[in-house]
């Protein structure tokens, strides 16, 4: 018996791609043959890591194919004909709409994501989700099959590595530092996050600054949008670092006040691990997926209100008492996603699949 | 373990911002992002470079330019032979369509090749510009803070 991971695309830094690689060490510890079978992969991977698609073996039925779905392609109905036992890891697919009138190839891949998704509602045996909110989905698309919510494998020992200090110490003063991380994509709202900073520069605390990390590559006239916003609110110390080596990113870790969050649509966001793992207090508007994986740590907003944010931002930062409790939540709930917590959560959760569907 | 976690109460948290909110006098002049046209006559800025990804593939390139004809041909017996004989009855057909391609491929890569020294060349002299705009920058609030040491001094001495 073998069990196969496979994905469309294997990329560098990727959630997904960095999920599927550290559960490939997962299933080989616990002795069973597997690889990772992909279209696309990034060449700063190993080689090692991946093998073409178009090299995967014939499969047993007695084989287990793990199915890494989260946007539009041909392999979410050439995975529902392999004749072995099945299971879908979602990462959930963005609704397209949010996509309208910024990028029709987004659009029509999460388009034909959904499709593939509710394709296969009845040819796996078993799926992963990696939240709550990603299973209740899954459910309303027409799933019966057993689902398990298992959260995505970070690696944190990534985190600890040197941060670039040129960054660090350049905005290390007395300025208030607010962060976003994550790709610009107009799910994420960052224009939310921007009137929200106006609000909280103009009228709170002058001396701000907001750093949005991510890139932009897909979403340029979104992109555009933002820049315009920012220039027609006369709006100053607004960073768009684009896309930055990962010693940039972590430098914006070290050196962020507070994580503000106001995205509409997210299957997990690791983000917001990352902020509670730099200690950084975090305020998220509650939507999809974000509740479940602050799990009543942070501070959640019920309301979409830039007034509101940039007050909230100002009592976290003024007041020693709420932020520490903020804190000091966040790193309970930090520990949920322990590397080797979730790594055994896993493996039972295959056992208990092999065992029942042998 | 999420059992442990403290309780806020957001209830009182909120009454304190929405009167914190009546108290700021916010004046709801913001303009709507829904309302801006995405696209002002003016066209992207561009798309995201990401150098990582650039040198790597540039190094694909350099690695893979050259193009032949034909695979090795691993097969022994009459079925390597015959295909051998069809590969050179084929040479002169397709062998000058690929030196062509190879040629285009060759060029395409020495622009690339050139575009790199450039970009090379460029994020040097950035980062001097960069570095000496620090300078500057230190320079200027150093003297600044002289100025009004002495401009406080000589307000002082008048008093």
């Amino acid at each position: 018996m073998r069990v196969f991971q496979l994905l469309i695309t294997l990329a560098f830094g990727d959630a997904v791609s960095n999920d599927a690689l550290a559960l490939e060490k997962a299933i080989s510890s616990m002795g069973y043959k597997t690889k990772i079978y992909t279209l696309n992969a990034d060449p700063r991977l190993p080689a090692d890591s991946w093998v073409s698609l178009k090299k995967m073996p014939s499969v047993k039925s007695s084989d287990v194919i793990i199915y890494h779905m989260a946007i539009g392609t041909e392999l979410n109905y050439t995975f529902g004909n392999y004749n072995c036992r099945k299971i879908m890891v979602y990462h959930n697919v963005t609704p397209p709409e949010f996509f309208l009138g910024y990028s029709k190839e987004s659009e029509k891949l999460c388009i034909e994501g959904l499709e593939g998704v509710k394709h296969l509602s009845d040819k796996v045996s078993y799926c992963l989700a990696d939240s709550s909110f990603n299973k209740e989905q899954l459910i309303l698309m027409g799933y019966k099959c057993r689902i398990d919510v298992l959260p995505i494998l970070i690696p944190f020992s990534d985190y600890d590595k040197q941060p670039n200090y040129e960054i660090v110490n350049k905005y290390s003063d007395e300025y208030t530092n607010i962060i976003f991380t994550g790709r610009i994509a107009p799910n994420k709202k960052q224009e939310d996050i921007i009137s929200s900073f106006y609000y909280y520069k103009k009228y709170i605390n002058p001396k701000s600054r907001l750093f949005l990390v991510g890139s932009y590559k897909g979403m340029e006239k979104y992109y555009t949008k933002l820049r315009m916003f920012v220039d027609e609110l006369e709006l100053q110390d607004v960073y768009f670092t684009g896309h930055i080596k990962f010693a940039d990113i972590l430098a914006y870790y070290k050196l962020a006040d507070v994580f503000l969050c106001m995205s509409e649509h997210e299957g997990f966001c690791v983000p917001l691990v990352e902020a509670m793992y730099f200690d950084i207090p975090i305020i998220a508007y509650h939507s999809t997926a974000i509740g479940d994986t602050l799990g009543n740590s942070g501070i959640l907003l019920e309301e979409k209100d830039s007034k509101i944010a940039a007050e909230m931002i100002n009592l976290i930062v003024t007041n020693n008492n709420l932020r520490t409790k903020v804190l000091e939540n966040q790193r309970i709930r930090l520990k949920d996603f322990s590397h080797d917590l979730i790594t055994q959560k896993f493996k039972d959760y295959l056992s208990t699949f092999i065992e029942e569907n042998g | 373990m999420s059992d442990q976690i403290q309780s806020i109460d957001i209830n009182e948290i909120m009454n304190e911002i929405r009167e914190n909110i009546k108290k700021r006098g916010y004046i709801d002049d913001i303009l709507s992002f829904e309302d801006m046209s995405s696209s002002n006559g003016i066209d992207y800025i561009g798309t995201d470079f990401n150098y990582t990804e650039f040198a790597i593939y540039l190094s694909i390139i350099n690695d893979g330019w050259n193009i032949p004809y034909y695979r090795d041909i691993p097969q022994r017996g009459l079925k390597g032979f015959i295909k051998k004989v069809i590969r050179k009855i084929l040479f002169s057909q397709f062998n000058p369509i690929m030196e062509e391609q190879s040629r285009y491929n060759a060029n395409l890569a020495n622009i690339m090749n050139q575009l790199n020294n450039y970009l090379l060349k460029q994020q040097i002299e950035l980062e001097k510009s960069s570095k000496r705009i620090t300078e500057l920058e230190k320079r200027m609030i150093d003297e600044k803070k002289e100025f009004t040491s002495a401009d406080m001094e000589l307000n002082n001495k008048e008093d």
